[in-house]
């Protein structure tokens, strides 16, 4: 795929803005970079010259390598700051594709394909924990599709949106049991693998003959409505909205006061990815009394929570110390409640709080909006 | 060389999270922001202090493994590559170390980017005099040892003419102090103090004489109205005799002249001070500018626009590639005359995409050539490595001066200083800092 890049690829002036930045709303355009041993092959500028290397066959592909390629959480934040526009986010991820189908990877990444293979979560089986109760399915209006993450490691998400669609007296079906939309492996370039997790999840949707699926999850989101149908070649014909899309028009009018205040954390997908740094703020405003206030970096400049790209799965530490950057942001603005839409965001920044040492509750958007509904 | 013997004793000296061999990494570290072929570094090595660094030349000079010091990696002469040996970057050493209301001056590590350094002066109402244009990637140890220029060029000069004090590591690894910091009992606070103005020894030395691990800084009260506008006009000789008149009275930050064309030169001004300042020195500038009707006023709408967003723009300006830069500082008298050779140079050689600047000082300006080229596009490279040679033998033979010389002017200047006293104390005065040629070895041409 980097073939069809080249010409893009060979745009990079070296300037290496792409770095650090401390000025107009960035700490650091690259998430990550900052707690790692801090190498150029750890951020944008040097993983462009090595993505070049590895196209051209001038590199040799070394494990220590792919750690430094991985390290990279897809943010594009630093596409967003690149000032001679280089698509860095479409360049790395088909740097990924081109590694992953020559068979290098990272294991962690190769047992979450195996495991979405096997269990239909990239998490794997669900241990000692009993299976979801799946209800008959039966034709509704809405589909909730949790997605891995949250099913597995943000009940409450499920939870939260199951009571606010029964509240809004929506038709709708929560798809309880696994299955993957196939992101996680996308994104770390293994697509074949994604597309049979597309296929095995929309068998599992069709039985619902939903009008609408909905999400909570930015990347459940993007595969469903712009990936499965221009890369995958899966034309499911559903329309698919992200809650902070499908929710405004159902609960104008019935929320009432939530005193509280509340930071609004752009997750990469919803934000960068997708542009959508708006509807989410739209739907909190609609919540009486609750004041939202923003973080030094917001909206395309809004700093990762470190858990995408694969990096929570591999690096822990580096994920969990890029959240607490961002959980310190929120603390800054002096938010009682860091909200976001996207599971991963959400789990990164749970564990996160503590290790910060912060007073800071972690909310899912909906979950703010289930409270606010009279 | 022993090469697991080296990259061992580095690793007792910065912790082997610190230093790398690894192919993959070096790659990365084989070429700046310009256009110099690749060279591979043996080793890169990233010490957090002073006494790392100093360690590091301690072995570097006993086991003769030549050094090069890099800072972002944003220069575009070659300066910071290695070929075989060690790349000491310095970005770990990133710190703010004082900031002294009393004197005016900041301190900081070698490695701090500048963005960072003045967004943290300008919230405590602060700003440093010279601002270089890659100031997001850009180091103050590495614009130093350029020494390098940037938006403040009339006002405050050059960034060397900034430097209150550096502290330099030598080759032996002996640590120096300069200017009052000198006196152990003293902090940095003058410079021309002691005895003789050891950092101007280092300030354009580009690391052929020792690293430079931390610096005192002028710092200026942040202005309170920095008001800017912009003009146009079609007669190069006129706008030439604008700058003079505008720097000989000093009435700018800086004058900017990001295009000349044979049939255009735009120019923006940069007035700061207080209000009543600000308008004085206006008036007096377009008064100036009014003795020549073919220069148009723009307003301050574009320029204005530019500067909220400068540190971005200025990169915005590689859209069309890689640049091989020719840079060098000339008089006035001669800026016209250059400026048509460097385009005869650059037509002559077919060069598809190429920008002509200057950014005046006091004395003279700035003269910029921009050679762009994507690196996949071998022809127009070849065509650039061509001219880069001619244009800097040109250049010196009309007086000019280049401040950052890299490895990339290095023939050019023992070419045509090589016969002089003034060479000779160069290479005399590494040989008495630096007997066994370890640092930068080939930078300037020592």
């Amino acid at each position: 795929m980097l073939e069809k890049l080249m010409q893009q690829l060979y745009q990079c002036s070296r300037c290496g803005f792409c770095r650090v930045w401390e000025w107009e709303g960035v700490e650091s355009v690259c998430p990550t970079y900052p707690f790692t041993p801090g190498w150029e092959s750890q951020y944008a500028r040097g993983r462009v010259r090595l993505a070049r290397a590895t196209a051209e066959g001038e590199m040799e592909i070394t494990p220590a390598m792919l750690e430094h390629v991985y390290q990279c959480t897809l943010c594009r934040n630093c596409e967003a700051h690149c000032p001679v526009g280089v698509p860095l986010g479409e360049i790395f991820h088909a740097w990924r594709v081109d590694l992953a189908a020559a068979g290098h990877n990272l294991p962690v990444h190769r047992q979450i394909a195996e495991n979405v293979a096997e269990h239909r979560s990239l998490y794997g089986p669900r241990g000692g924990r009993k299976g979801a109760e799946v209800s008959e399915p039966r034709k509704v209006s809405v589909l909730y599709f949790p997605g891995c993450t949250t099913i597995r490691k943000a009940r409450k998400v499920t939870k939260a949106t199951a009571d606010l669609l029964g509240k809004l007296g929506v038709d709708f079906a929560v798809l309880e049991e696994d299955a993957c939309c196939g992101y996680p492996l996308y994104e770390t370039g293994m697509v074949e693998q994604a597309k049979e997790a597309a296929q095995q999840s929309m068998e599992r949707i069709k039985r619902y003959d939903p009008d609408i699926i909905v999400t909570t999850c930015p990347s459940c989101y993007r595969v469903f409505r712009y990936i499965y149908p221009e890369e995958l070649g899966i034309e499911h014909g559903i329309e698919v909205l992200h809650m902070s899309q499908y929710l405004p028009e159902l609960v104008k009018g019935k929320l009432s006061g939530l005193p509280v205040r509340v930071t609004w954390h752009d997750p990469c997908v919803l934000g960068r990815h997708l542009g959508m740094y708006e509807e989410p703020r739209e739907l909190l405003r609609l919540v009486p009394e609750l004041e939202l206030v923003e973080m030094y970096s917001n909206r395309e400049n809004a700093q990762c929570c470190g858990a995408g790209g694969g990096v929570m799965a591999a690096f822990d530490a580096i994920s969990s110390e890029v959240a607490q950057r961002r959980l310190k942001q929120a603390a800054d603005c002096e938010a009682a409640v860091i909200s976001t839409s996207c599971p991963a965001c959400l789990v990164n920044f749970q564990r996160a709080v503590s290790k910060a040492g912060l007073d800071l509750e972690v909310k899912d958007l909906v979950e703010i909006i289930n409270e606010a509904l009279e | 060389m022993d090469k697991k013997y080296v990259l061992n004793r580095l690793a007792e000296i910065v912790g082997p999270e610190h230093v790398t061999d690894e192919p993959f990494i070096l790659l990365t570290y084989t070429q700046d922001f310009g256009t110099q072929p690749p060279m591979w570094p043996s080793f890169v090595v990233r010490p957090g202090t002073t006494e790392e660094v100093a360690e590091i030349l301690k072995l570097a000079n006993e086991l003769r493994i030549p050094v090069s010091p890099r800072g972002g990696g944003s220069a575009q002469e070659g300066g910071c590559q290695s070929d075989g040996g060690i790349v000491l970057e310095t970005l770990r050493m990133d710190k703010i170390l004082d900031i002294d209301e009393d004197t005016g001056t900041v301190t900081v590590e070698a490695g701090i980017t500048f963005v960072k350094l003045m967004n943290a002066l300008e919230q405590r109402g602060w700003k440093i005099g010279i601002a270089p244009s890659g100031a997001m990637a850009g180091t103050p140890g590495a614009h130093i040892a350029r020494p390098g220029v940037g938006w403040g060029n009339i006002k405050y000069v050059t960034q060397g003419d900034q430097v209150v004090g550096l502290k330099v590591v030598l080759p032996t690894g002996d640590i120096v102090s300069t200017g009052s910091a000198g006196n152990p009992n003293s902090d940095s606070f003058f410079r021309y103090c002691l005895g003789p103005d050891l950092a101007g020894l280092f300030i354009g030395s580009e690391g052929a004489y020792g690293v430079i691990t931390e610096a005192t800084l002028r710092m200026y009260p942040w202005p309170e109205k920095i008001y800017l506008e912009r003009y146009i006009g079609s007669n190069l000789r006129d706008a030439i005799d604008i700058f003079r008149e505008i720097a000989l009275h000093n009435l700018v930050c800086y004058i900017s002249v990001p295009v000349i064309k044979p049939d255009m030169i735009l120019f923006d001004v940069n007035v700061e001070g207080d209000a009543v300042e600000v308008e004085h020195r206006l008036e007096r500038i377009r008064a100036i500018v009014r003795k020549y009707p073919g220069i148009r006023f723009m307003g301050p709408e574009g320029p204005s626009r530019f500067w909220e967003r400068r540190w971005f723009n200025t990169g915005e300006e590689f859209k069309d590639g890689i640049a091989g830069a020719v840079n060098y500082f000339l008089p006035f008298e001669k800026l016209e005359e250059a400026t048509y050779a460097m385009r005869e140079i650059m037509d002559r050689h077919g060069i598809q995409k190429y920008a002509q600047q200057m950014f005046p000082e006091p004395m003279g300006s700035e003269h910029v050539s921009l050679m762009f080229h994507h690196p996949g596009d071998k022809e127009e490279y070849a065509k650039i490595q061509r001219a880069l040679p001619e244009m800097m033998d040109k250049a010196l033979a009309m007086g000019g001066c280049p401040y950052s010389k890299g490895r990339q002017w290095a023939p050019y200047l023992e070419k045509h200083l090589g016969h002089t006293g003034y060479w000779r104390t160069l290479k005399a005065i590494k040989q008495a800092l630096d007997p066994n040629h370890i640092m930068n070895p080939g930078v300037v041409g020592l």
